[in-house]
């Protein structure tokens, strides 16, 4: 298993320890699960694929920026790859901070600029057999300025 | 020369394979060229290509990236993780 990519069930107990800090007030946990239904259709399963080198180098960069931006003392996030199940964790992102208001900031933008910046890709699988790639947003390429 | 390319989420589909290695002519041979030479081979990449970025190992490029023999180069679609 990776530091940020991972190919089994996530778990938070180990993220939980990493992070401990007693000078932290505030813990926030996210997690992002399979749900069943996309654009009206009943969703049976999904799958996760990574460009595993450059999405670690993301993850790990954005951790870092939490804790520059918004004053977080601990960020740890980790994305699971593979086939998941309905009501499955795909993503954990787990904050600590001083106080609530940098926590609950810090764990929105983590996950925002997952969605943003992460070389994931998610395939939804129907209950009729069909399978398709979600539309996604396309990735800032270099010498571009993201809007 | 020749660099390997892994194509990521839908673009498997649009080539048929999630891996491809290409021939390049010329020394030093862009990104550019690279993503010109898979257009014309594949015309259903050709239409995703506005929205597509490119990596050589770790690291996003651009189209003017000189490409290197045995590079590994991937084609990366709108994404949509978490």
């Amino acid at each position: 298993m990776g530091r940020w990519i991972v190919t089994g069930p996530l778990a938070l107990d180990p993220l939980l320890r990493e992070t401990e800090d007693v000078a932290s007030g505030a813990l926030v946990v996210f997690y992002g699960t399979v749900r069943d239904h996309n654009d009206g259709r009943p969703v049976e399963s999904m799958t996760y694929e990574a460009h595993v080198p450059l999405a670690e180098k993301v993850l790990a960069e954005i951790e870092q920026e939490t804790l520059a931006k918004f004053g977080a003392r601990r960020c740890r996030i980790q994305h699971r790859v593979g086939h998941l199940a309905l009501g499955e964790p795909s993503v954990l992102i787990v904050v600590r901070a001083g106080h609530r208001d940098a926590a609950y900031a810090a764990s929105r933008y983590a996950i925002d600029e997952l969605k943003q910046r992460a070389p994931i890709w998610k395939e939804e699988h129907y209950a009729d057999g069909d399978s398709r790639y979600l539309e996604g947003v396309p990735l800032a390429r270099k010498d571009e300025t993201p809007t | 020369m020749r660099v390997h390319v892994t194509f990521y989420g839908g673009l498997k589909q649009d080539v048929g394979a999630r891996q491809q290695t290409v021939e390049l002519p010329g020394d030093a041979p862009t990104v550019g060229a690279l993503v010109e030479t898979l257009a014309v081979r594949y015309p259903a990449l050709a239409e995703r290509l506005a929205t597509v970025a490119c990596a050589v190992g770790d690291t996003l490029v651009g189209p003017d990236h000189a490409l290197r023999d045995g590079d590994e180069a991937a084609l990366l679609p709108p994404v949509s993780g978490g």
